[in-house]
């Protein structure tokens, strides 16, 4: 079993690009607000950017605010019509309860302020993973889960939508977001 | 299509004659191979994992409605709603009143062997509600007005040819026989279900009794959708999907998508522990779980209690050499392969699937393979006996050692025992059947080189006849006749490792 931050950050790192993930980082949370609106720009342009702002990496770097001071359009939990606009939404952005560096899974607990469907509907997702929230293992991570009351959804998530369906041969991009990120917040 | 659990007709031989003479079939089954071993070099189970996970089904099996009555009391602790179906008739009615009190158009299904086995979309669909299965191999399927011929990779037995003609018919246009592009196409083409059904179901692959958390894996995000966006939430659950406690998921997860796809874990696990709560954004109003008996709890207590421990993951279909040849479409039955072959005649009593435990080689590889241990090679045997009789099939009570590994297992009545004694024949009893003497002689003539040599000789004239030259080998025909041998090469084996050894022919 890997151990260390820094140990389970690379652990993790290899997990998720295998999961054909985008990782960036470690950064910064200064410079991981500034990528976030980087890729905001890039994978939003014009568009609905949607957030869940309770998740609390989000709320510390005050991601809102950088993304409006960059003049993109937030679309948060709320909102009116955020049900309807959500799924035409360019990115959508969350934080992570935990991350398992054995599997390269992102676990995204569902509460007021943290919807299901900000990581499910849009076409990118972008994951904010505190290096300190990395665990070792899948059994390390459902003991901690089994700790403490469960949400309504806990949802583990490991890369983009994929399908074994055609010809038994992985394809990238069905139901779920095409592309998935993950900054990596040291 | 056809429904119930097995559709009337050919026999399995017929079906499996026909189905290895399919070339589009057997191209499209080649896959398979090719999955396979990429899979299992990725990620493999230990054997560490399977004695505990064994275990923990175990556990549960020993007091079924103990913990049942525990997942249901904590499921309605967290806001759900719990349904008892004894047959699938009241699955099928329970849903259909939910539909009806919802006033449902559309209702958006993830895949869920379950509801095949209750054939829950045809009723749906016969009161006028738009039914879109919404993963893309059960789409398929669906589209194609065919039944799932692999319980994780529904449309394992079609080519990208034939799948991208099939969608074709729900397009525009013409579709590109491209991969990404019909994945992206689908992605378009069903997510405006997603958003106007007014109703998910969905099956469950694990229910913790002691949390209330119904935990359901997919790869494609589909699952995710239906038990997210719609109103309402309604998930299919056959009893033995209950487990303990919520931490058995860290050994009974990992296993199931281990063994099911080579995944370390599935892309996408949803753990959903009731409805929406207060002011949560999304979640679906109301969460509704019908606990679905339909005959499993008669095998509890039986020699039949174990195939209760299965987890669905297919690594039994995957390495049966009878299924790997035939998919999933000549078991005429929603579980094919060999728990298919157990499980079909067991929930209908013996009414469907007669014939199925005979589609085996009872080479073992599926015990083997088996993540939960299930002895299906035992099991096929068994019911094998059991099936002789005309009329029902009534479990009885389990005797002792059933668990027996199967070398030690002998027929009542049938004289026949899988020779892996270290007794010599001879010491055996007299032999009471064709069978035996066949099998008796063989052993004989193969027990000295000089009779190997002298039969191996014979084998080859043999070759000398036609293909099919198995099937009319007289005294055994009812064995033979849906059985056949490769022929032989003219030169033995010895003869053409001697011409190598000495340089005459190149290895």
């Amino acid at each position: 079993m890997v151990s260390g931050v820094a140990a389970l950050t690379d652990s993790l790192r290899a997990a998720l690009s295998a999961n054909r993930v985008v990782v960036h980082g470690p950064v910064t949370p200064a410079d991981a607000a500034q990528h976030v609106v980087g890729r905001a720009l890039l994978h939003s342009p014009g568009g609905d950017v949607a957030v869940s702002p309770a998740d609390r990496l989000v709320a510390e770097l005050g991601i809102v605010d950088h993304l409006k001071a960059a003049g993109t359009n937030v679309l948060l939990p709320g909102d009116v019509g955020w049900r309807d606009r959500l799924s035409a939404a360019g990115l959508g952005v969350t934080g992570c309860w935990l991350a398992v560096a054995e599997t390269g899974s992102l676990a995204l607990a569902a509460r007021v302020g943290s919807p299901r469907a900000v990581s499910l509907l849009p076409p990118v997702h972008l994951c904010l993973v505190a290096v300190d929230d990395i665990v070792a293992t899948f059994s390390g991570a459902i003991a901690r889960a089994a700790g403490a009351p469960l949400p309504s959804a806990l949802t583990w998530v490991g890369g983009p939508s994929r399908t074994g369906d055609l010809e038994m041969i992985q394809t990238f991009g069905v139901h779920g977001p095409s592309t998935v990120e993950v900054v990596l917040v040291a | 299509m056809t429904h119930g659990i097995v559709t009337p007709g050919e026999s399995f031989a017929e079906r499996a004659t026909n189905a290895v003479a399919n070339p589009d079939l057997q191209r499209a089954l080649r896959n398979l191979d090719i999955r396979l071993h990429t899979a299992r070099a990725v990620a493999d189970t230990t054997p560490e994992m399977k004695d505990q996970a064994a275990e923990l089904r175990r556990e549960v099996l020993a007091d079924l409605d103990g913990w049942l009555d525990t997942l249901e009391a904590s499921l309605t602790r967290v806001g759900a709603t719990v349904h008892r179906a004894d047959t699938p008739a009241d699955a099928r009615r329970i849903v259909l009143d939910l539909a009806n009190r919802e006033g449902a158009h559309t209702i958006v299904k993830s895949k869920s062997m379950a509801t095949e086995e209750i054939d829950l979309g045809a009723a749906l669909e016969s009161v006028g509600i738009e039914v879109v299965e919404t993963d893309l191999g059960e789409y398929i399927v669906q589209v194609a007005d065919e039944r799932p011929s692999h319980m994780i990779t529904p449309a394992i037995h079609k080519t990208l040819d034939q799948i991208a003609s099939v969608l074709e018919t729900r397009a525009d246009g013409p579709l590109p026989v491209e991969r990404e592009a019909l994945a992206a196409w689908t992605h378009d083409h069903l997510r405006p279900a997603f958003l106007r059904a007014e109703i998910g179901i969905s099956g469950v692959n694990f229910a913790a009794a002691d949390t209330g958390t119904i935990t359901i894996v997919t790869n494609e995000g589909n699952g995710r959708l239906c038990t997210t966006w719609p109103r309402v939430h309604i998930a299919l659950m056959p009893i033995e999907k209950v487990i303990a406690r919520f931490g058995d998921l860290a050994t009974l997860l990992p296993l199931l998508t281990r063994s099911a796809t080579g995944q370390s874990l599935s892309n996408y696990v949803s753990m959903l522990t009731g409805p929406r709560r207060d002011d949560e954004s999304d979640g679906p109003d109301e969460l509704h779980v019908v606990f679905l008996d339909h005959n499993r709890k008669a095998l509890v207590g039986t020699a039949y209690e174990e195939i209760l421990a299965c987890i669905r993951c297919g690594a039994c279909l995957n390495v049966c050499p009878v299924y790997r040849k035939v998919s999933g479409h000549a078991y005429d039955a929603v579980y094919s392969g060999p728990m298919g072959k157990i499980l079909t005649p067991l929930l209908s009593l013996g009414e469907e699937g007669r014939d199925l435990p005979g589609a085996s080689s009872l080479c073992g590889a599926c015990t083997e393979a088996c993540p939960v241990e299930i002895p299906l090679a035992d099991l096929l045997v068994r019911l094998r006996a059991d099936l002789r009789a005309p009329g029902p099939l009534l479990p009885l009570p389990a005797p002792a050692g059933l668990t027996s590994p199967i070398g030690h297992h002998r027929l009542p009545g049938e004289g026949f025992a899988w020779p892996t004694s270290q007794a010599p024949l001879a010491s055996r009893p007299p032999p009471r059947s064709t069978r035996h003497m066949v099998f008796g002689a063989w052993s004989r003539v193969w027990s000295s080189p000089a009779g190997y040599r002298a039969s191996a000789a014979a084998a080859r004239l043999g070759g000398l006849s036609p293909s099919g030259w198995a099937r009319r080998v007289p005294l055994v025909k009812g064995w033979t006749a849906t059985r056949d041998l490769p022929l032989p090469d003219r030169r033995s084996f010895r003869a053409r490792w001697a011409a190598r050894e000495s340089g005459a022919e190149r290895w």
